[in-house]
């Protein structure tokens, strides 16, 4: 062979197999480059992901990311993904070469079975004890040799957020690959077939080589506090309200610096153009479109600092616990905490997470009420109405602008939990009460990837800002200015379409503005501020633009403005959505089921507040 | 419901930080045997009641080894345990290697009656 055809390689895949949370996606995303989302509860991953590894000899390995599965039936649909993965039937995708199959090193007692039942797969694996660091911690201390031995297949061990924690892995990937391309790395014997002899099997193991400490490790110390039946809910809500208060807390400097950066680039730029179009489509249509939304930025990246630190330190799972009997009540999975808790960021994901629940009624609950979680992309939109209509008064300690939205989220997590009983009742009968969820250890996160993982959330809404945001602000400013260009929306493109749409909205007190707000708003509820910002801007004719808080605050009644930000709890305004419901679940009913309901609470609920509030004459 | 032993109970009924032994999985169908076995549940293993919820103990957060599994109780109800206490394997952590522990640590049942035929109706 010579040095030529070594350059030339083909790259062979290698798929990391292991229990849900044992650190996949951690060791994938450490040793690809890659950016699959990782946090501290099982379940994160329901896709698979390809990244390049390059060996120091140039070696190129394709590592494949999957689901985390417990054992080989493939009861849920993320697990299906990963069976699909391994047996090559993913379109496009061959099958793996050979297997890295994870556990967590703390966990090997509970989880060794399944690493004897990846030893039937028939293909050259090697075992990961990840996590390393946390085992030693807990005082659980292993015979490798032995461990390596009994098992038959290489161990390794690793901690994949370091990379000296890698090393021992990245070395062995250089041999091994060379086996596996040359066909001759070695195929582990299989320990037969029935899960009772695997565990039997992997009970004589650990029992010989593995001691866990005796000691209360300090998971279950702290578990102690969290999870009392008392003090647990009580932590759980002074958690989120101290989340909401910080939002508005930590933020109010920042938004104002980014205020004022808007409005002096459009000031500038507006200083160096002669008045027309071209000034006009700058100065109202992108600086003011995209910035009215960028302001937001700090308090987005407030909320994703909590989020992200509650992620991934492992309390997500014991929030899950403290509203399981809650969320049992109305019917729902006990999984079904996990996708509702990834709608917080996007429902799109959300969406997705809904395949770790088995009982496929149970996982279209979950899907349907899933939009009702507040999105990031409505956060603008409350942020917008709430700094207009409400006070920023102080309630005894608490800001009453982080108290309204408290109640807007809760509001739309109190009517997700109806809609499931409803649909639970109705349409979407039976299924079995599960949780069986693995609480996962606490961890300390590492700076790095807590900093990655909030830069990537704020690049996520930037780059929402100038994907979506800036085209769809070009149209608006287009829209709202022509074909009169005379100042008044009323007369223009966009002011025709609002008026077909005036007598549906205009009884539960839209205005024409608010109307045409809605229909951008579609492809991401976010425009629906820019689109307020521009028609207000040209109707202002530029003059105190970026003041759009003041500009609505003058112009709407406080009914308007509360009805309006009903409307944003329930409305199902998101394209996208929709989308991934008719792709998951297969159907254009579902998606239909979930607009309909969803207009339907959201046009009742900004009624009811737009004439309720009339009656109280506010 | 008659109980054919006295020490035998569920998982769902057993006193909070009792430890115990599981015997076995009585009314469990195959399917959520499957699935309790695959997420690390086997007869002889020790488990013990950590935290439960403030009503009906529901849920329950279990401890198995050096993990805790939250479950809900129709989950737990499924799980036939034997206190460590009552257990010959008492405090013996590496105990028996078989999974079989009522069938080898004879518990004080009568011969005929060996404590995992009491475990349920549906067990093997």
């Amino acid at each position: 062979m010579t040095s030529c055809e070594i350059e030339h390689k083909p790259p062979i895949t290698i798929a990391l197999l292991g229990a849900p949370n044992c650190g996949k996606s951690s060791l994938f995303n450490a040793l690809t480059g890659g950016r699959a989302k990782i946090a501290n509860y099982p379940g994160v991953t329901v896709e698979y992901a390809v990244g390049n590894f390059e060996t120091k000899s140039g070696q190129n390995i394709r590592l494949m990311d999957l689901p985390g599965i417990y054992g080989d039936c493939g009861h849920s649909a993320d697990e299906r993904v990963t069976l699909d993965a391994i047996h090559g039937r993913l379109e496009g995708e061959r099958a793996p070469e050979a297997l890295i199959v994870v556990m967590d090193a703390a966990q090997i007692r509970t989880h060794l079975h399944n690493v004897l039942q990846a030893k039937n797969y028939g293909l050259p694996m090697i075992v990961v004890l990840n996590m390393m660091d946390m085992a030693a911690r807990d005082g659980v201390d292993i015979d490798l040799h032995k461990l390596e031995q009994e098992i038959g297949v290489p161990v390794i061990t690793s901690v994949a957020v370091r990379t000296a924690g890698r090393q021992a892995l990245v070395d062995k990937l250089e041999d091994w690959g060379q086996e596996i391309i040359a066909g001759n790395a070695s195929t582990p014997k299989s320990d037969g077939d029935s899960l009772k002899d695997l565990q039997r099997k992997a009970r004589v193991i650990t029992r010989a080589y593995v001691t866990s400490p005796k000691a209360q490790s300090i998971t279950t110390k702290i578990d102690n506090v969290v999870l009392h039946p008392v003090f647990g809910p009580i932590l759980l809500l002074l958690i989120m309200f101290v989340m909401f208060q910080a939002v508005y807390a930590w933020s109010a400097p920042f938004i104002s610096l980014l205020e004022g950066l808007t409005s002096s680039v459009g000031t500038l730029v507006g200083s160096f153009l002669a008045d027309g179009w071209f000034k006009s489509l700058l100065v109202s249509g992108v600086i003011d479109g995209v910035g009215a939304v960028i302001v937001f930025l700090p308090q987005i990246i407030i909320l994703f600092m909590f989020i992200l630190a509650l992620e991934s330190s492992g309390y997500m799972t014991r929030a899950a616990f403290l509203i399981d009997s809650l969320m049992a009540k109305v019917g729902l999975n006990g999984r079904a905490f996990i996708p509702l808790l990834s709608s917080f960021a996007c429902a799109i994901p959300g969406i997705m997470a809904a395949r770790s629940i088995e009982n496929e009624r149970d996982r279209l609950t979950t899907i349907m009420i899933a939009p009702l979680m507040t999105c990031s992309a409505r956060w603008p939109v409350y942020f917008l109405l709430v700094g207009a209509f409400i006070p920023s008064a102080k309630l005894g300690i608490f800001n009453v602008q982080g108290l309204t939205m408290f109640g807007l989220v809760i509001i739309g997590v109190i009517f997700a939990f109806l809609a499931a009983f409803v649909l639970k009742k109705t349409l979407l009968k039976g299924g079995k009460p599960t949780l069986l969820l693995e609480m996962p250890s606490y961890k300390i996160p590492s700076l790095k990837g807590y900093l990655l993982g909030l830069w990537q959330r704020a690049m996520i809404f930037i780059k929402r800002a100038g994907r979506i945001i800036l085209p769809a602000s070009i149209i608006i400013w287009f829209l709202s200015t022509y074909p009169n260009n005379d100042g008044v929306i009323r007369n223009s493109f966009a002011g025709m379409i609002g008026r077909v749409l005036e007598p549906i909205f205009a009884p539960i007190g839209f205005n024409l503005e608010m109307i045409i707000a809605l229909i951008p708003a579609m492809a991401a509820r976010e425009i629906a501020v820019s689109s307020l910002e521009i028609t207000y801007g040209i109707e202002s004719a530029g003059e105190n633009a970026s003041a759009i808080q003041s500009a609505i605050a003058m112009d709407w009644t406080l009914p308007m403005g509360l009805a309006f930000l009903a409307w944003f709890i329930f409305a199902p305004q998101c394209l996208s959505t929709l989308a991934i419901t008719r792709k998951e679940t297969n159907s254009w009913k579902w998606p239909l089921i979930m607009f309909g309901y969803l207009f339907g609470l959201a046009y009742l609920a900004a009624g009811l507040t737009f004439w309720g509030a009339k009656a109280l004459g506010w | 419901m008659t109980e054919t032993n006295h020490i035998e109970t569920t998982l769902f009924n057993l006193d909070k930080h009792r430890p115990a032994r599981i015997c076995g999985f009585g009314s469990a169908s195959e399917h959520e045997q499957i699935r309790l076995r695959e997420i690390g549940f086997a007869e002889g293993d020790l488990v013990e009641i950590l935290h439960v919820g403030l009503f009906g103990r529901s849920p329950l957060n279990v401890k198995l080894h050096g993990t805790a599994i939250a479950m809900r109780p129709n989950e737990a109800k499924m799980i036939r345990v034997i206190p460590a206490d009552l257990h010959r394997d008492v405090g013996v952590e590496t105990g028996s290697t078989n999974l079989e522990v009522c069938d080898i640590h004879g518990l004080p049942t009568s011969a005929e009656k060996p404590c995992c035929g009491a475990c349920g109706s549906t067990s093997k």
